[in-house]
């Protein structure tokens, strides 16, 4: 009862003309980033962090967030209409989407990709309503071990499961705790790793090393291979046929589940919940050999599964301050920069702002269930933009939102700068999710580890003398040696990569 | 040693050792507990030991830099986004932001447009993001002496 009074109480937050307005401004542009192929929703979360500086924190996350999950509908109409997926989570929507559609049912696919991503989505939400208040009641009992130990297990579950070698994962996540660490420390004063340069003394804002490793690395990626569009297949019938709501209804049910659990384990994104849900499909079909050829519970599962995983992955964000993927830690940085700790603290400290974010995306929800399902069309041809003319306004708008963050050009340099290392790190599989992650919680992990040790007298024995920490240390060990086990057997390509950016 | 993997882990090795010559001119103690330099001296301690274990993976797997790099016109068109972009950064705060926004902006459309087209589009665009920013949100960009 609880979570229903505050969720309640959340709606009425949410549903102010304002906040309304910067929801449908948020799964609009969402939908536009996951339309455009070159763009994601990591690029296009970070590069638009600093058009939300003057924004009332709670209309920013609102913003953001929406974003985020608007961009998981909208990569399913190129992926259905012209074969190109929008963003990574719909590439598999291409196999049997496109098929469809060149069978002249496009509208189908989208209508059941739209109804489908509405159910995950919402479900998720529901999931993190209700679970919200538990966990955090658990997560307040946390102390700094507990803490350390959860997020170094996080991170190990994130490296893990990214990225074909460990090496290069911890060489990521070590890389992103060294940038957090340059400036002034908080506790001693004391400057760190700045080497000499004043315009380091305020340390490497997150929003610019987010908007240079996942921006401009993409925007110099794309100079490489720019897709030449084909004209969108003709939308029409957007439900299924009488037959066909059985298989359909159910696989969005096991779409959902899968989901949802997916997307509570860091670093198991959206991309992987599709490809987990087709496989679950196909394997559970009774023909399989459809499949390929327009099934529509390959289009069903998978396009459930992803917005039912981005759904639950705000989850640990929301309750343990932990972002299980790319997205949500920009999301993380964004809370942050508008000085809001995600986390426990958070339902306590800030309830009607966590409330009214949550309520916010069940709205913005119900409004790209609209969009998606009368509006294909407008959003395919949308999606036929020439790159030529996109190019000089992401270029444009990145440098002038890198410029917004401290009124600085050094900055702007800096992300210029980023921008080229987080190319090469794409090329040399390099999971900059990992960077990105401990950039974000690297004060954290600094503060919790130095705390921990102080309790301690300098021991660690502080971490295997309490339950949790210990638990979640082995844990984390386990992990480690299961991925170390699985690199040695090349178990690890399907999961490779920064797929959600 | 044409490979791109191995000079990535050498750079980081170099990286590293840096971070840690650092880190030694920090106190690793002090009155309050653990000094500032106590995390940044283990976290390069560990960042060398990675650049290492990388420098060992590479010879496995080669990742030639010419392999790495754009070629032809990709590479036409990666060099332009970073000229345009380092061009707006050096001249910004002396000429403006319309004025520096307009060359980048024309610098990564003038080999798809007309000349023509290719001038108005980007005088547009410039305007069009001064006018957003400066105008409707407030936010401060570069401007000359004249205020633009």
């Amino acid at each position: 009862m609880e979570a229903l009074d505050s969720l309640i109480s959340g709606f009425a937050h949410a549903a102010t003309w304002e906040n309304l307005l910067f929801c449908i401004i948020g799964v609009s542009v969402g939908m536009f980033v996951g339309v455009m192929p070159g763009l994601g929703p990591v690029a296009g979360t970070a590069i638009l962090i600093p058009i939300t500086y003057g924004m009332d924190p709670t209309s920013a996350i609102i913003m953001l967030s929406g974003i985020y999950y608007g961009a998981m509908y909208g990569g399913t109409i190129t992926s259905v209409l012209i074969n190109i997926p929008g963003e990574a989570a719909s590439v598999i929507t291409c196999i049997d989407g496109h098929q469809l559609a060149r069978k002249g049912r496009a509208g189908l696919a989208l209508g059941v990709s739209a109804i489908g991503s509405f159910v995950g989505g919402i479900t998720a939400l529901l999931g993190l309503s209700f679970m919200a208040i538990p966990l955090t009641k658990l997560a307040l009992t946390f102390g700094p071990p507990e803490y350390f130990a959860l997020m170094i297990l996080g991170l190990v579950m994130l490296i893990g499961l990214m990225g074909k070698s460990l090496v290069k994962g911890f060489i990521a996540a070590a890389f992103g705790l060294l940038l957090s660490l340059v400036g002034i420390d908080p506790i001693s004063g004391s400057t760190r790793l700045t080497f000499g340069v004043q315009d380091f003394l305020g340390g490497i804002d997150f929003v610019i090393v987010a908007m240079g490793l996942f921006g401009v690395s993409e925007i110099l990626m794309n100079a490489e291979g720019q897709n030449k569009l084909e004209k969108p297949e003709k939308v029409t019938g957007l439900l299924p046929r009488k037959g066909e709501w059985a298989p359909t209804s159910k696989s969005i049910g096991r779409g959902t589940a899968l989901g949802f659990l997916i997307g509570l384990i860091p670093g198991a994104n959206a991309v992987l919940a599709s490809i987990a849900s087709y496989s679950l499909e196909k394997r559970i079909a009774k023909n399989p050999e459809r499949f390929g050829k327009g099934a529509i519970e390959g289009v069903a599962g998978p396009e459930t599964a992803n917005n039912a995983c981005s759904g639950s992955a705000l989850i640990p964000l929301f309750t343990l301050g932990l972002p299980s993927s790319p997205t949500v830690a920009v999301i993380m940085g964004a809370f942050i920069m508008h000085g809001l700790h995600p986390g426990p603290r958070l339902f306590t400290e800030h309830a009607d702002f966590a409330w009214a974010v949550i309520a916010s995306m069940f709205i913005g929800n119900i409004v790209l269930l609209v969009m998606n399902l009368p509006l294909a069309n407008v959003w395919a041809k949308i999606a036929l933009v020439p790159y030529k003319v996109l190019l000089p306004l992401i270029v444009m708008f990145t440098m002038v939102g890198a410029y917004t963050v401290r009124n600085n050009m050094f900055d702007v340099g800096m992300m210029i700068v980023f921008g080229l290392i987080g190319y090469v790190m794409k090329k040399l599989d390099i999971p900059i999710a990992a960077t990105v992650l401990t950039l974000v919680l690297g004060s954290q992990i600094e503060s919790s580890l130095l705390q921990s040790l102080a309790i301690s007298k300098g021991s660690a024995d502080i971490f295997f003398t309490r339950p949790i920490a210990a638990g979640l240390l082995v844990v984390t060990v386990v992990i480690l040696l299961v991925s170390v086990w699985a690199g040695m057997k090349n178990k690890k390509d399907m999961l490779a990569g920064d797929l959600e950016i | 040693m044409r490979n791109a993997g191995s000079w990535a882990a050498v750079v980081l090795l170099i990286f590293s050792a840096l971070i840690l010559w650092q880190s030694l001119g920090m106190e690793n103690q002090n009155a309050l507990g653990f000094g500032p330099g106590f995390f940044p001296f283990w976290l390069s301690i560990l960042m060398v030991v990675l650049s290492i274990a990388y420098l060992f993976q590479t010879r496995k797997e080669r990742i030639s830099i010419k392999e790495m790099l754009p070629k032809n016109k990709a590479l036409r068109e990666f060099l332009l986004i970073l000229v345009a972009m380092a061009l707006f950064v050096l001249t910004a705060e002396w000429i403006g932001f319309i004025a520096a926004g307009t060359i980048s902006v024309f610098l990564l459309v003038y080999r798809a447009f007309s000349k023509g087209v290719a001038v108005g589009f980007s005088i547009g665009i410039s305007l069009l993001l001064f006018f957003i920013f400066v105008k409707a949100l407030s936010v401060p960009l570069p401007v000359n002496s004249f205020g633009w």
